[in-house]
Formats: C-alpha cells, sequence, structure tokens
C-alpha cells in the first residue's frame, strides 16, 4: 500500500515537472504555429495591401477632387485653342489663310509658297515674299506669333532695288523657311489610377502667351459667288 | 498542517518528508498556475492576431469598395480627363516649340544695318544652327569696300569671318562675310 502511494506520489511528480510542462509547451507551440505566426504573416502582408490601397484611394480621391474643380467651359476654350495652336492633321487651310492675311496686312507680295518633305511635324513650307525690309521683318514675326504655330527656320534676303528716300532698307526678296506643326492625338490617356499630369507655372505662361496671339483659324468655307472676284494668292 | 491536509490521511509523514512534500507541492501548484496563464496567454495573443487579420481584412475590403466608388466617379469624368490630357498634351509640345523659336528676323536686321551705307547687300542668308548670317556685298569703290571692312571689324557685337572678295565683270568689287551672331 505504501510502494503504491509512493509510487502515486511519483507519477504526479512526473505529470505535474515535466508531462504537464511538456504537454502545455507543445499546445502553446502548435497555438503559434498554426494560429499565431501565420495571422502576423496575415496583418503584415495586409498592412502592405492596405496601405497600397489608401495610397491608391488617396490618388484616385485627388484625381477626381481635380476632375470636379475643373471649370469645364474653360478648359474646353484652352482645348479649342490648343488644337488651333497645334492641330491633329497638317493645318493647309490655316496656314493659307494665315499666310494671305498677312501678307496683306504687312503688305507684301507672296511670289512663291511651297510645302516639302515628308508629311511629318514640322512640315516644311518655302516662302518666298517680296516687300520692303521693316513689312517683311514684321511678316516673319507675324509668322511666328500667330495660330496655328510656325517657327521660321532660316530666311535669306536678296536685294532687288535700292531704297529711295521713303525706305530706309530698300526692297528685297525674302525666301524663308518655316516650319508647320501639327501632333496627332494621343492614344492613351492612361490609367485612371495615374494622377493628372502637371500643368506646371511655364506651362500656364505658354498658354497665356499663346492666347494672346493672333488666332488664324479655319472659318466654314462658303461657296464662291456668281460674278464675285476671286482673291489672288499672288498678285502679279 | 497534518497529514489530513495533504491529502494522503494514511500515510504517517515524518515531519522533514512533510516538508519536502509541502514544497513539491507548492512547487506543482506554481508550475500548474504558469502553465495555465501560459496557454491563456497564448490563446489570447492568438485571438487578438486573428482580430487584427479580421479587422485589417475589413480595412481593406472598405478601401477596395472606395477605390472601385472613386474609379466609378472617375469613369464618369473621362471626359473631362481626356480634354484636360488632350490640353496637357498639346501644351507641353507647344512649350517646346516656343522655345525652339529663334527670330532670324532680328539677326537679319541686326547684321544688315552694320553694312554702312554704299554698299549694295546682295543677299543675307541665316543659319541658325551654326548661328550665322552671311551676307554677300557689292561696292563700285574700293574705298567704301575697305571702309566696310574697318566699320565691321570695329564693331564688337559679331566675330566677323571674310569668306571671299571677288571683282564681277562691271568692275565692282564683290565681298562674302560671315557674321557670328551671339
Amino acid at each position: 500500500m505504501k510502494l503504491l502511494e509512493t509510487t502515486n506520489l511519483k507519477f504526479s511528480h512526473f505529470r505535474l515537472m515535466i508531462l504537464m510542462p511538456l504537454l502545455t509547451g507543445l499546445v502553446i507551440i502548435v497555438v503559434a504555429v498554426v494560429g499565431i505566426i501565420p495571422g502576423v504573416e496575415v496583418i503584415s502582408i495586409s498592412r502592405k495591401k492596405l496601405a497600397d490601397r489608401r495610397g491608391v484611394s488617396a490618388a484616385l480621391s485627388n484625381k477626381a477632387q481635380i476632375l470636379e474643380s475643373l471649370d469645364r467651359s474653360l478648359l474646353e476654350r484652352n482645348v479649342a485653342l490648343m488644337i488651333d495652336a497645334l492641330g491633329v492633321t497638317v493645318p493647309y487651310q490655316a496656314t493659307l489663310g494665315k499666310i494671305m492675311n498677312l501678307s496683306s496686312r504687312h503688305q507684301v507680295s507672296i511670289t512663291q509658297m511651297q510645302f516639302s518633305g515628308i508629311v511629318k511635324s514640322p512640315l516644311e513650307l518655302t516662302l518666298e515674299v517680296v516687300g520692303d525690309f521693316n513689312n517683311l521683318e514684321a511678316f516673319i514675326r507675324s509668322v511666328a506669333n500667330s495660330l496655328p504655330l510656325m517657327s521660321v527656320k532660316d530666311v535669306t534676303l536678296s536685294f532687288v532695288s535700292a531704297p529711295d528716300e521713303a525706305e530706309t532698307l530698300g526692297i528685297y526678296r525674302l525666301s524663308l523657311i518655316v516650319g508647320i506643326y501639327f501632333s496627332h492625338l494621343p492614344e492613351s490617356i492612361g490609367k485612371a489610377s495615374e494622377p493628372l499630369p502637371d500643368i506646371s507655372r511655364d506651362l500656364e505662361n505658354k498658354l497665356t502667351k499663346i492666347r494672346d496671339y493672333e488666332n488664324f483659324r479655319v472659318t466654314a468655307s462658303r461657296p464662291v459667288e456668281s460674278g464675285s472676284t476671286i482673291e489672288t494668292l499672288f498678285p502679279p | 498542517m497534518t497529514n489530513a491536509a495533504l491529502g494522503s490521511p494514511e500515510i504517517n509523514l515524518f515531519p522533514s518528508q512533510r516538508r519536502r512534500f509541502q514544497a513539491q507541492r507548492r512547487m506543482f501548484q506554481v508550475v500548474e498556475f504558469g502553465m495555465l496563464i501560459g496557454l491563456v496567454v497564448v490563446a489570447l495573443v492568438a485571438m487578438a492576431v486573428w482580430s487584427l487579420v479580421m479587422v485589417s481584412q475589413r480595412s481593406i475590403n472598405s478601401a477596395e469598395q472606395q477605390i472601385s466608388y472613386l474609379n466609378q466617379k472617375i469613369s464618369q469624368l473621362s471626359a473631362v480627363e481626356q480634354q484636360f490630357q488632350l490640353l496637357h498634351n498639346r501644351l507641353d509640345q507647344a512649350a517646346v516649340i516656343l522655345n525652339e523659336q529663334q527670330a532670324p528676323e532680328q539677326k537679319i536686321r541686326q547684321a544688315v544695318e552694320m553694312i554702312p551705307r554704299g554698299i549694295d547687300i546682295t543677299t543675307a542668308k541665316t543659319n541658325m544652327a551654326k548661328k550665322t548670317v552671311t551676307i554677300q556685298l557689292s561696292t563700285a569703290s574700293f574705298d567704301i569696300w575697305r571702309n566696310a571692312v574697318a566699320i565691321l571689324e570695329s564693331s564688337s557685337l559679331p566675330t566677323i569671318k571674310l569668306a571671299g572678295i571677288n571683282r564681277a565683270a562691271d568692275g565692282s568689287l564683290g565681298m562674302t562675310v560671315e557674321l557670328l551672331m551671339p
């Protein structure tokens, strides 16, 4: 009986001091491996995902806010202006209208106009114009500072006649090479999640400058009435 | 403490044995309590972790819903976005064009005005890539021609390169000068 009691006490000692801590440790390890470690990993992944989603959400919210705050009529006017400035195709009609108008305004005669090179921006236009030096200079400046956008690449001035008393520098034949710009529509406006491009101060200044340019936009053509005189592009 | 209090009334223990058993029992109790606390703590930690998992999952779902709503909102504003992007696209290209404009007429005027009266300008040609204006001049008098060269040389603005001199059939002197414009 005493032996049995001693054995019970020894088993109790073994159970409490070794078996139970082992089992408890095992349970803790199992709970940690099955429950806590994957949970912590999931939390870590979730935090990254959440930060990412919050970033996207903030960007989208910002974008939506900007888009909503835009003055749509002003935007439409600016887009129309910029399409006049930089057309989606070669602005032949607007170019002819502009050159005719400016030659008449600055009292210079156009003797030749030639579009050359392959049709890509800038399309090259060679112009030959005759006139007083000051008028020619004003003509070149107007060509560069009006819409559609053009830039005068190089000019050649050839002497025609000596200056009389009224003129300061005489009559010249001006040959100028003009680049006419156009640009096709962009193929894509990007993803919805991408932020809107920034219109910098410099771009705003350029827009203001272009707004001040004279615009030779194409107006609807009208039929030639019978008996009306046809305007001569190249006066004799 | 009696044997009955120790839970084994049948066993008669010596006082030293009794103290040892009492100490062992207290230790057993501490171990049991420790194990219990450990299990409870682990269970609580596991519960907290999975609660956090659920909370973060809910936050992700909420953010996804917000993104979906904003995407829908932006797609409703796509016409405005297209116009804005188009404006930026044109403006960006226009800025490059405007920055590249060089006003060659100013260079020509600057060069032409340097040529003294009495000398005819046959041609004046810009080369904006090289920043030069090449002028062909002619004059009937050698003295006027020499005077012109002196004036051009004394000018501090352009760098002058005398490209060639020739005498035409009518006896006039021709000269080609290349002015490097600032």
